[in-house]
């Protein structure tokens, strides 16, 4: 436990080192924001609070409220697959584990498991609820099994997110390497897009909740619909036993194959990129094409990237399975879809802000201002979107769901989103900054772009000239106050 | 030109450096030598612009760092105690990062490149990720890099370590060059026989201050000691110590 609070401290340290700004404060502010403990107990707090504010739609016949449980715990899953595989390189990156290398430990990997599965572990307070809704409308026994299974889904996630890391977490280098990580990184999304995917039978799933769990009935062994069994104890249990006892195995070959890996240090696979020549670019440009170079050879910060845009990605592929959408139809689908683009794309803000703190020191000794690093960053982060934004609307107009006119948005509502994410994250920073990232802000961003595209959405729905004018005139505004 | 005037820099409790003053005019190597820990890094970042000073002044060819670090940034060449590079870029893509961000014209940067990377041996290394390079090859990166824009000033964070002895020797080389040039360079090292060759002037620092300052000739003139080393250990209070501290030791072990 030692080591880990050392740890913990370490990768908090390591991002507030950096800034110039708060040299001083370090110490003093290292306090609160270093102790593992608090940070824990008011994570899952926080997650307590999430899961209670979906409470209310556990409502309903016992089985309606065992399906729509089943759905939620994906979440632990999610949460715990993406953060192991968006953190694991950064952690590594940071040469968190060098001081422990000579040591004489045995499955060191464990360590950095166990910090991956800290940022995870409170998103179980999420299910909370739910499991004492279960636990007062079936039996006390379903409502423990719940929490079970959230723990099971969380485990589950994490294993499957160290064997990303492991699998492609090497930075790859060789021809095509570039193609080959993108590849790996669409391969996981397709993981994570599956999942994913299943929390839209959500509307459905209510609805048709009766038929549901007779059909689904014999898949129930599959995670998360073996949640639906929790009302059978001696069904659930041992199920659950089997998947934790496969896990524990599986985990455990994994976290000390892991330690080999991290002793390797920025372990590099192919030889022999062809060096190519010099290339000037303006400093933005400069900075995106550094930014995306590093997201393309290495996998887990490429999915960092790619993964919130997978959730409207599966919207628009649902608008296109359903050709008498009609034109207004389509209308109110376009515009859902570009707020939900909007909305989401923001996310890659944490992933994006961690690319730098290793080299931060080099950035410092550059002269590169505020501003000119803030667009950077705000086009890299906007690009994606935007560009698959653009894609979806050419091929829904095409169709004729939508109409070309739309297409600005697909730009315009990206960069507004994550420049408010920017503004978020680098609030009360002075220069150039590592900004501190962690759920607060996380949350915040969600909130903040929430309202940004519910008025934008709303005002599309009334008029589109004025929800253009209106984008516009976010946008310049948060270029103007990213600027300053 | 570099001026440092009563420069202080505190982190929180604890000062790094107490109100040191010195110059280095143009056309000299000036090196800073002290023990760990005596603040030479933490003075060397406040003149290369990367960390504000708590008060005093520095200016570096009549800039001040203060107000404009920017434009100190733009005229100086900093090379920090580790390399801090981007480990998923080759050299070659690191070197258009930086070239692109100083806006160095493209002819120029191909011919610095080439040549630089020709002197210090790393040009079979140009395709490689940096990631995986030695760490003495990082700091050839390191320091090629912060050569490109051919800068008026250099701050050089103990940039010979890691070296090896050929390359340490062209580095010597190209510093020296550059002196005749009339660059003011400011320099640190533990290495002390490279400090006597390459310095004009020597600032020894301890505890955030500087105690001595004059030519190596000058250092032992004063101190009536033999070699720089018995200087560097008189002043900082290391002499007569260390005896002391390898007796207790040889007890220890
Ligand atoms: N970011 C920081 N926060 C707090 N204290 C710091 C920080 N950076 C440096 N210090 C302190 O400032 C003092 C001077 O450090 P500095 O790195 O300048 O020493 P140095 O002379 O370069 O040593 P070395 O020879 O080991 O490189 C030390 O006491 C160090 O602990
Ligand atoms: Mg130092």
């Amino acid at each position: 436990m030692k080591v880990l609070e050392v740890l913990y401290r370490e990768v908090v340290y390591r991002r507030m080192k950096d800034n110039p700004r708060s040299a001083g404060k370090i110490s003093l502010g290292l306090g609160s924001s270093g102790d593992l403990k608090k940070t824990l107990l008011f994570q899952t707090a926080m997650y307590a609070v999430f899961g209670l504010m979906l409470f209310p739609s556990l409502k309903g016949e016992r089985d309606a409220v065992l399906v729509m449980a089943s759905t939620y715990a994906i979440l632990p899953f999610i949460l715990a697959f993406y953060a192991t595989v968006t953190n694991s390189s950064y952690i590594a990156s940071l040469d968190l584990f060098k001081p422990l290398l000579p040591l004489p430990i045995r499955l060191g990997g464990r360590y950095m498991s166990v910090l991956l599965l800290l940022e995870s572990l409170p998103a179980m307070a999420f299910m909370l609820p739910g499991a004492v809704r279960i636990g007062m409308a079936v039996s006390v026994a379903s409502g423990l099994l719940v929490l079970l299974w959230s723990a099971v889904g969380l485990m589950l996630g994490h294993v499957f997110g160290l064997l990303v890391y492991y699998a492609f977490g090497k930075t790859s280098s060789g021809r095509f390497a570039d193609l080959k990580s993108l590849a790996k990184a669409l391969g996981v999304i397709l993981i994570f897009g599956l999942f994913y995917g299943f929390r839209y039978f959500q509307d459905y799933v209510l609805h048709n909740y009766a038929s549901i769990r007779e059909s689904l009935g014999g898949y129930e062994f599959i995670y998360p619909l073996s949640v639906l069994s929790v009302d059978r104890p001696s069904f659930s249990a041992p199920l659950a036993g089997i998947y934790l006892v496969i896990l524990g195995v599986a985990y455990y070959v994994l976290i000390s194959r892991l330690w080999v890996r991290i002793s390797e240090g920025s372990y590099t696979s192919g030889r022999n990129r062809r060096a190519c020549g010099l290339r000037v670019y303006p400093p933005e440009l400069a900075l995106m094409v550094k930014d995306f170079k590093t997201a393309l050879r290495n996998t887990p910060v490429l999915t960092g990237l790619l993964v919130p845009i997978v959730i409207p990605i599966i919207n628009v592929a649902g608008i296109f399975s359903n050709p008498d959408i009609g034109a207004f139809g389509g209308r109110l689908a376009t515009i859902t879809f570009v707020a939900a683009l909007g909305w989401v794309s923001a996310v890659s803000v944490e992933t994006l802000t961690k690319i730098e703190v290793k080299s931060f020191e080099l950035l410092l000794s550059l002269p590169l201002e505020r501003g000119r690093f803030l667009r950077s960053k705000l086009l890299t982060m906007a690009a994606i979107p935007s560009a698959v934004g653009v894609l979806a609307l050419l091929g829904l107009s095409l169709k004729g769901f939508s109409s070309p006119i739309y297409l600005p948005m697909a730009v315009l509502v990206p960069l507004a989103t994550c420049g408010t994410a920017l503004q978020v994250y680098y609030h009360g920073t002075e220069g150039l900054a590592l900004p501190q990232g962690g759920i607060l802000k996380s949350l915040a961003v969600l909130i903040l772009n929430a309202v940004v595209v519910g008025i934008i959405a709303g005002s599309w729905y009334l008029s589109y000239p004025i929800a253009l004018l209106l984008t516009v005139a976010i946008d310049a505004l948060l270029l103007w106050s990213l600027n300053r | 030109m570099i001026i440092v005037e009563d420069l202080v820099k505190s982190f929180g409790p604890t000062t790094a450096v107490r109100e040191i003053s010195f110059s280095v005019n143009d056309g000299e190597i000036y090196g800073l030598l002290g023990p760990n820990g005596s603040g030479k890094s933490t003075t060397m970042k406040i003149v290369a612009g990367i960390i504000p000073p708590t008060s005093g002044k520095v200016t570096v060819n009549g800039i001040d760092v203060s107000a404009n670090p920017l434009k100190v940034k733009e005229i100086a060449g900093y090379i920090p105690e580790t390399p801090a590079l981007y480990e998923s870029l080759t050299p070659m893509e690191f070197f258009s990062f930086i070239g692109s961000i100083r806006r160095v014209p493209k002819k120029e940067l191909e011919e610095r490149v080439e040549k630089l990377s020709r002197a210090f041996g790393i040009d079979s290394f140009l395709g490689e990720l940096i990631g995986t390079l030695s760490f003495g090859t990082k700091q050839k990166v390191s320091i090629i890099s912060s050569l490109l824009h051919d800068p008026e000033v250099l701050v050089l964070d103990e940039a010979v370590n890691g070296l090896d002895p050929k390359s340490a020797r062209i580095l010597k080389e190209l510093l020296i060059d550059f002196k005749k040039q009339g660059r003011s360079i400011l320099f640190s090292t533990h290495v002390l026989e490279v400090a006597e060759a390459l310095c004009d002037r020597i600032g020894i620092i301890y505890r955030g201050e500087i105690v001595a300052e004059g030519t190596p000739k000058e250092l032992k003139e004063f101190t009536k000691e033999e070699s720089l080393e018995e200087v560097f250990l008189k002043l900082t209070e290391g002499k007569g110590e260390v005896e002391g501290i390898v007796k207790a030791l040889r007890e220890a072990f």
